[in-house]
């Protein structure tokens, strides 16, 4: 099966366990590049309605060491149009930097 | 989100950690008009979706969620389709309107009584009254004493009995405390709760409340030392219990140095 040329999650990442490891390793498989999206502090607290023990800055450190990730980028909105354009700059931001 | 004729409101979230601008934000929507909700991501959700697992058990973020002010009912979530979660909301909106209707009806007995030391008071404790006065119009509570528990457990309480009655009486559900002395009987208790009612009152409409724990010890004296009062008994989760009990907490207390070492440590901390 031909592999799409990137995939992405979004998430919270405050408190990464095996489970989410193993699930970006497996959904990685499916996609060349793979990306992953962090909420940023201000979107947890107020649309998610909990407070993150690290900040965005943190957390983007943390995930950017995990396996099978390539790019992370932050993530302040739900909305599909914001969220594309978002994903697809981060992605040419990674394939340029390359 | 409100519904367009003014139903009642909901959000839904996490509810891990809460800090200052969850709270105003939250209680700013709910003192708004109307019933207002509150939906827990489940913890599968948080982890699968959200990609945080999360601190405390769905239970633990559910009570945190109900304890914001004007929060009237609270309920799972594990989808993000809009759909489903308002379906989820309109049917716990629907649990909450039956509750309340029931809690409208009249009580099942006039007066009601639970009997215990309530050492280091715990949420165990509070669900306990609150289930007496699901049942009853009035409840008193029946203190046992420093000398009874002396007497039985060979031990003093870690809070005197005039500290274990101050925050009792503190509390809205409680009439008033009575106490159980070195020497009361159970006699002795009916006696002393016949004092605040009508003298005309149907002594079954008079109940001693029990958890089932206490059940089997209890039962047997229906109809001779309890007389011709009711007694009924409360549902207790052995599982639960092993966290929310007296055993549990005063554990930790006497772990730390005891309960006067953890009340300095507060005062400290509050300064």
């Amino acid at each position: 099966m031909e592999k799409r040329k990137f995939d992405f999650t979004i998430g919270i990442f405050d408190t990464i366990s095996e489970t989410i490891k193993d699930k970006i390793l497996n959904d990685s498989k499916l996609s060349e590049t793979y990306g992953v999206g962090i909420y940023t502090d201000k979107y947890v607290i107020e649309e998610l309605k909990t407070y993150p023990t690290k900040n965005q800055n943190e957390r983007l450190e943390e995930v950017k060491k995990l396996k099978k990730v390539d790019f992370v980028f932050l993530v302040n909105t739900t909305e599909k149009k914001e969220l594309k354009e978002l994903v697809t700059k981060a992605y040419f931001d990674f394939i340029n930097a390359k | 989100m409100e519904e367009e004729n003014g139903r009642f409101g909901y959000n839904v979230g996490v509810y891990d950690l809460v800090c200052r601008t969850i709270r105003q934000k939250v209680e700013e929507e709910a003192g708004k008009e109307g019933p207002y909700g509150i939906g827990v991501y489940t913890s599968e959700f948080c982890e699968e979706v959200l990609m945080t697992a999360p601190m405390k058990t769905l239970e633990e973020r559910m009570a945190i969620a109900k304890s914001f002010n004007d929060v009237d009912f609270v309920f799972s979530v594990n989808t993000n389709n809009r759909q489903e979660v308002e379906a989820l909301a309109v049917k716990a909106y629907e649990e909450y309107l039956l509750r309340k209707k029931a809690a409208e009806e009249p009580k099942k007995y006039k007066v009601g009584f639970v009997i215990g030391s309530f050492d280091v008071f715990h949420a165990g404790h509070l669900e306990n009254i609150m289930m007496a006065k699901e049942m009853c119009e009035r409840v008193f509570v029946v203190l046992k004493t420093d000398e009874r528990i002396f007497l039985k457990k060979n031990k003093m309480p870690r809070q005197t009995t005039a500290e274990r009655a101050a925050v009792l009486k503190f509390l809205k559900p409680v009439e008033d405390v009575l106490y159980m002395d070195i020497d009361t009987t159970r006699k002795d208790v009916i006696a002393d709760v016949l004092q605040h009612c009508d003298p005309n009152i149907d002594k079954k409409e008079i109940v001693a409340i029990f958890g089932s724990d206490l059940q089997a010890k209890e039962e047997q004296y229906i109809g001779t030392d309890w007389a011709d009062i009711s007694v009924a008994f409360t549902e207790r989760n052995p599982e639960k219990m092993k966290t929310v009990s007296s055993t549990h907490y005063q554990k930790i207390c006497d772990a730390r140095g005891g309960l006067k070492v953890l009340e300095s440590f507060e005062e400290q901390t509050i300064k």
